[in-house]
């Protein structure tokens, strides 16, 4: 793999980018890693030393990590560290190791290997008591972690309870808790059924989404361009029957 | 500020808008269908609460949307405290509704503005008596505070406070401390202030 050899404009050059991860794994780092290559530009997320989400082309979590390591002369810089919903639970070494795998197979002349083998889930968010015995909590939260433009994801039981959240941050699950109960006295008041979905569009450009369903409450943190209608199709099959630990 | 909701109510699908405060209650309405002056208000004040609470979890909510069966209300904040209601029919384009309602958001801040800002800097004609009588009782005590000066101290400090905003009862107390800070003996501007605060 190669690498720019200039560490000009405050990038890094000179070491490759699979080496470079390995660095900030083994010195534990909290930071965003921003590789640029051709114009194009992704994104790798450390979470003291744990690579837990990626992005690239519009591609997020391992995929997008596979994809940054094929590309050519890389540059990167290390910038401030971001709340990130963790999409990756797999150990680095191991991600290595498949993307070189991929890429010995991709130059034999065979087709570019579309195994995800190892997508271990017993890790991270799937591996909480409620996710790990509950099989249907499980696929939701696989759709919800593959569809790119969740930043992070909240489900809640009718009560407010935390059952599996993405983000650090504390007060969330009491605010869309609080959207759900104000939405139910607003449903009163107008003498009108639901509400079906809350969408909050916010200043900072991205969006929070709202699904209090009869079994459970899902807060989804969204890039502000999402479609709500995409969002709610792809949910739509694996919420229905949804059985949530109370 | 009603020209501004017709606008919002003439995009198909708008049942009705009304701009609320927390306060004050509906400042302005336009609805088609007939909603109860209570159920208006459990709507607005839910609205307005969820800005505040978004605050507090730092969200800084742009627009909020209800989706019901048969409506979808648009929340859009005007200020802290006042939020305008839009409330369409299931079928309404509501991406185009946010949108507009956005856009005429930014004149009803503006109107807002000017009605607070005209309504605080008003002086009536009563408050003008009252101060010209306030005047004569904050002089008579600066006088017990400072001797003869207290006349040529009173009309600078009076000039000075007049420049910095309206002459309202709202901001005599700004005048009072100017005057006290005037008072070199720490007793005698106690005293000074004393007398005074019972005139207010």
């Amino acid at each position: 793999m190669g690498q720019r050899n200039d560490n000009s404009g405050g990038r890094i050059g000179g070491v490759s980018l699979a080496s470079f991860l390995q660095m900030l794994e083994q010195e534990s780092k909290t930071c965003t890693l921003i590789v640029e290559s051709d114009e194009r530009e992704g994104r790798l997320f450390f979470l003291e030393g744990a690579l837990i989400d990626a992005d690239c082309d519009g591609i997020v979590g391992q995929d997008a990590v596979y994809q940054l390591l094929t590309w050519e002369s890389p540059s990167f810089r290390v910038t401030e560290a971001e709340d990130r919903l963790q999409r990756i639970t797999l150990p680095l070494a191991h991600i290595l190791l498949q993307a070189a795998t991929m890429q010995d197979e991709a130059g034999e002349g065979g087709k570019q290997a579309q195994s995800r083998e190892g997508r271990a889930e017993e890790a991270g968010p799937f591996d909480t008591p409620a996710v790990r015995n509950n099989p249907a909590l499980r696929r939701l939260l696989q759709t919800i972690i593959s569809i790119p433009e969740v930043h992070h994801y909240y489900l809640l039981n009718r009560q407010g309870k935390v059952i599996v959240q993405s983000s650090q941050n504390k007060k969330m699950a009491d605010f869309i808790t609080y959207s759900v109960v104000s939405g139910i006295q607003m449903r009163k008041a107008l003498h009108v059924k639901g509400p079906h979905r809350i969408q909050l569009d916010l200043e900072n450009g991205e969006m929070l989404l709202v699904f209090p369903g009869a079994g459970m409450i899902i807060g989804l943190q969204l890039d502000g361009e999402a479609s709500v209608a995409e969002i709610t199709a792809t949910l739509r099959p694996v919420l229905i029957r949804q059985s949530v630990p109370q | 500020m009603r020209k501004l909701l017709q606008e919002i109510s003439v995009i198909p699908g708008v049942t009705g808008s009304c701009i609320f405060d927390k306060k004050e209650g509906p400042l302005c309405k336009l609805l088609q269908h007939e909603f109860g002056e209570e159920d208006l208000e459990t709507v607005g004040i839910h609205l307005v609460r969820l800005v505040q609470m978004g605050a507090m979890a730092g969200l800084d909510i742009h627009t909020s949307h209800f989706r019901f069966d048969r409506y979808t209300l648009i929340g859009i904040p005007l200020d802290q405290e006042t939020i305008l209601v839009t409330i369409c029919d299931a079928q309404a384009n509501c991406s185009l509704v946010s949108t507009t309602a956005s856009m005429l958001a930014r004149d009803m801040r503006s109107d807002l503005e000017r009605g607070q800002a005209s309504e605080s800097d008003q002086t009536t004609e009563e408050d003008e008596t009252f101060l010209h009588l306030l005047y004569d009782e904050i002089e008579q005590a600066l006088a017990a505070a400072m001797g003869p000066v207290a006349a040529l101290v009173m009309g600078d400090c009076l000039d000075r406070w007049r420049q910095a905003g309206p002459a309202i009862p709202g901001r005599v107390s700004e005048l009072i401390s100017m005057l006290e800070g005037e008072i070199g003996n720490p007793d005698l501007a106690r005293a000074f202030t004393e007398r005074v605060e019972k005139l207010l």
